[in-house]
């Protein structure tokens, strides 16, 4: 009788099982020829400032009214697992997406599904991290440069010049790296410590890793300046505000270079020594823009490699904000968490952004166009990092001119 | 007497070539000579870490040492009363994420920061009140339920705070960390390290909710058999084990001044480590706290040792790995001949 009863529930469940697929799959492809096209956001860890600002920026550009006139948007968290986002991006794929903003947990591992994908006409744009399949569009940071300067890029680079500089060209310098074995981490890097390599007073006298994160910064901070309590300066990725509190605890105040939290601009502005740059949220409401514009005005209308500006706030420069916009040049809130990174406008891609747009999602009322992108298109020198190849015509080889630092690897005519 | 040793049951775990008493006493020995052997480790990594920078040893050194080792002995202590009830608690970062993320949540919304605190830890402590209902009431193994149990409650706090972590902590819970509170020359976060110590043996030791738990993971069967209340027990050892946890997410919450929603993450493995270096048994039923604290202190002087010599981050990975392995060795080794 049990037995019974047994294998009648396992038919049953499995009929069940099967009927579920059944009606999954001709959901699946009937909503492809629905009224309304599909967009999706995908990113990948929630629960930090920077993944949550940069998804809800992206949100209000896709809730804006005139979008949702047209299009279905949907937001999925794929968690920092590449097989997950595989699967998450083969549904969208199968349920008719017209446009996928992608935050890529890996550069290379989706490569397969985005190929699939763009055959079957979807548009991919990643944000922040970035892919090497070539038909996706790229927007990112990573070898951004100056805005006032195009030659001088790599955020890596910059900020260990920066803070060569604030030394006096010399002393011992402690780098707080980001998450291990990560392509984003190893571009900082390996640009910061080529800067480092030129000046023989600078001694790089510890390395960790910080995560990114504010606590483990700290943590790590703490636990390198008790053994090195003479360091000079530190040079950190995102996170840099746990190294600040690790320098307060220690009672040492000492250049630091790193990326955009509020409390690390508070400090600035009250006369820390140091320069903010790095990372946008603001990239991914950008990158929701750049695909919006392609299925608006077609793929010719937009370059494959879109290069942000680097953001640069020095403590000359560092300004708080009296309410919740960037006016009269000012740089960070004065009510936001710590952690808060406060790069949420562009001032030529997104100036439309607010602070609630950050927080909340809360809709933009009116989009503004996307300027002529032309004038950020990456060079093709700075391909390699964000591609893993040059292009047609270019080949590997040391770049010596048009860029500062000289002698980065990347591609050259040829 | 020699008729109930003849009829033991034939499922008694009891081995038969010990006499009884001997090995209580062995047991007893092992009791008070592991915290020993664990902290004649600990003073003499002091001195001993001038072998990894010029500056040591320093105040500083020990310092940080005791503040980080702090969460790691909070969370420890958790960790070790479930492992010593014959369980193991994956849902560790979890809770201490409730707890962090409450607070700041609850704070920012203009809650006074003790009963913020307060609340919190009462959230967090309610996932392991559900851990222990589970494991009390099914025969699941514990790293079953507690790993579902924290991946629905994980799942629950992204939904609850839609992704946003990091409210910024209340005032006086950043003040024990950064330095500004140090009453006689001696920082606060000390006075709590001391306080968490004697709070934690209290507990273990010289409560019955402790004494039961020993016995639980010493033979669930004859604790059963005697009329010990294992299921009340096992409930309030997973919730005792989430106040832990959850108290440990405050005290994050306030170094940090901030949390990201997996600020747990990197203190699971570490929690199991220290208890198992500081000799009590994984299978439960023996242990002491005073060793997993020394454990703490161990591993954290340990790695800020490891990360003075500015290692690449593999090498400082393996070299932690081996330390782990070399003194579960040396506390094997102590352990067998008592």
């Amino acid at each position: 009788m049990k037995t019974r009863i047994t294998r009648l529930m396992t038919v049953a469940s499995v009929a069940a099982v099967v009927a579920l697929t059944v009606a999954g799959c001709s959901a699946g492809g009937t909503a492809g020829t629905g009224e309304k096209g599909k967009i999706y956001l995908d990113l990948s860890y929630s629960g930090n400032n920077w993944q949550d600002e940069g998804a809800n920026l992206a949100m209000s550009v896709a809730n804006s009214p005139e979008v949702l006139a047209k299009y279905d948007v949907k937001k999925v968290i794929s968690g920092s697992d590449p097989q997950k986002q595989i699967s998450d991006l083969q549904s969208m794929i199968a349920s008719g997406a017209k446009l996928i903003v992608l935050y890529p947990i890996s550069p290379t591992a989706l490569n397969p599904v985005i190929k699939q994908g763009c055959t079957a006409g979807v548009t991919f744009v990643t944000y922040d991290g970035t892919v090497t399949a070539p038909c996706a569009y790229n927007v990112s940071y990573i070898t951004g440069a100056q805005a006032d300067d195009p030659t001088k890029a790599f955020f890596g680079a910059q900020t260990a010049k920066a803070l060569v500089e604030l030394m006096g060209g010399k002393g011992k310098v402690m780098m707080n790296r980001g998450v291990a074995g990560t392509s984003t981490d190893t571009v900082h890097y390996d640009s910061a410590k080529a800067v480092f390599a030129k000046y023989p007073g600078i001694q790089v006298v510890n390395e960790y890793y910080g995560n990114w994160d504010s606590s483990v910064s700290k943590q790590e901070t703490a636990k390198a300046l008790a053994a090195h309590p003479d360091v000079n300066g530190i040079w950190s990725e995102a996170g840099e505000d746990g190294v600040v509190k690790a320098l307060e605890a220690a009672g040492l105040k000492i250049p630091v270079t790193g990326e955009n939290s509020n409390y690390f601009r508070l400090k600035l502005s009250e006369g820390w020594p140091g320069v903010s740059s790095g990372s946008p949220p603001a990239s991914g409401a950008i990158a929701m823009k750049v695909g919006l514009q392609i299925l608006d005005k077609g793929a010719s209308s937009v370059p494959k490699d879109i290069e942000i500006p680097l953001a640069w706030v020095t403590t000359q420069t560092a300004k708080v904000c009296p309410g919740t916009e960037f006016v009269d040049g000012c740089n960070f809130f004065k009510d936001a968490d710590d952690s808060f990174v406060t790069e949420i406008f562009q001032k030529d891609l997104f100036p439309e952004s607010s602070y609630d747009a950050a927080t909340k999602g809360t809709p933009i009322v009116k989009l503004q166009p996307l300027p002529d992108l032309k004038k950020f298109t990456q060079p093709e020198s700075r391909r390699l990092y964000t591609r893993g190849a040059c292009d047609a015509g270019y080949k590997e080889g040391l770049v010596n001119s048009g860029q500062d630092p000289k002698g980065l690897n990347g591609c050259v005519k040829g | 007497m020699s008729e109930s040793t003849v009829s033991t049951p034939p499922s008694g775990a009891v081995p038969l070539s010990t006499p009884p008493g001997s090995s209580r006493r062995a047991a007893m020995l092992h009791r008070v000579t592991q915290p020993v052997i664990v902290w004649v480790l600990v003073i003499a990594m002091i001195p001993l870490s001038r072998l990894f920078s010029e500056h040591f040893p320093s105040w500083s050194l020990i310092n940080n040492a005791i503040v980080l080792g702090l969460f790691l002995a909070v969370v420890a202590f958790g960790q070790g009363f479930v492992i010593l009830s014959g369980g193991i608690d994956l849902s560790v970062p979890a809770i201490i994420a409730y707890g962090a993320f409450f607070t700041g949540a609850l704070s920012s919304a203009g809650v006074p920061t003790v009963l913020a605190i307060i609340l919190s830890v009462a959230i967090a402590s309610a996932i392991g009140l559900i851990n222990g209902v589970i494991v009390a009431r099914s025969t699941f193994p514990p790293f079953i339920v507690t790993l579902a149990v924290s991946t629905v409650a994980s799942a629950l706090l992204l939904g609850i705070s839609a992704g946003r972590p990091g409210q910024t902590a209340p005032r006086g819970l950043i003040a024990l960390f950064n330095g500004s509170i140090s009453p006689a020359g001696i920082p606060i976060a000390v006075v709590i390290f001391v306080v968490v110590v004697a709070v934690g043996c209290l507990v273990q030791f010289r409560t019955s909710l402790g004494r039961r738990t020993y016995a639980i993971g010493n033979s669930m069967r004859a604790a059963t058999l005697s009329g010990l209340r294992v299921r009340t027990t096992t409930v309030l050892v997973y919730w005792i084990a989430a106040v832990a946890y959850g108290i440990a997410g405050v005290l994050l919450m306030g170094y940090g001044s901030g949390s990201d929603l997996n600020i747990g993450a990197s203190w699971l493995l570490p929690s199991i480590a220290v208890v198992v270096v500081g000799g009590s048994s994984i299978a439960g039923g023996s242990g002491s706290y005073l060793s997993t604290v020394g454990a703490s202190l161990l591993l954290t002087i340990l790695s800020i040792d490891i990360s003075a010599i500015g290692l690449s981050e593999g090498v400082k990975q393996v070299l932690y790995g081996v330390v782990i392995l070399v003194s579960l060795l040396l506390s094997k080794v102590g352990g067998r001949r008592q």
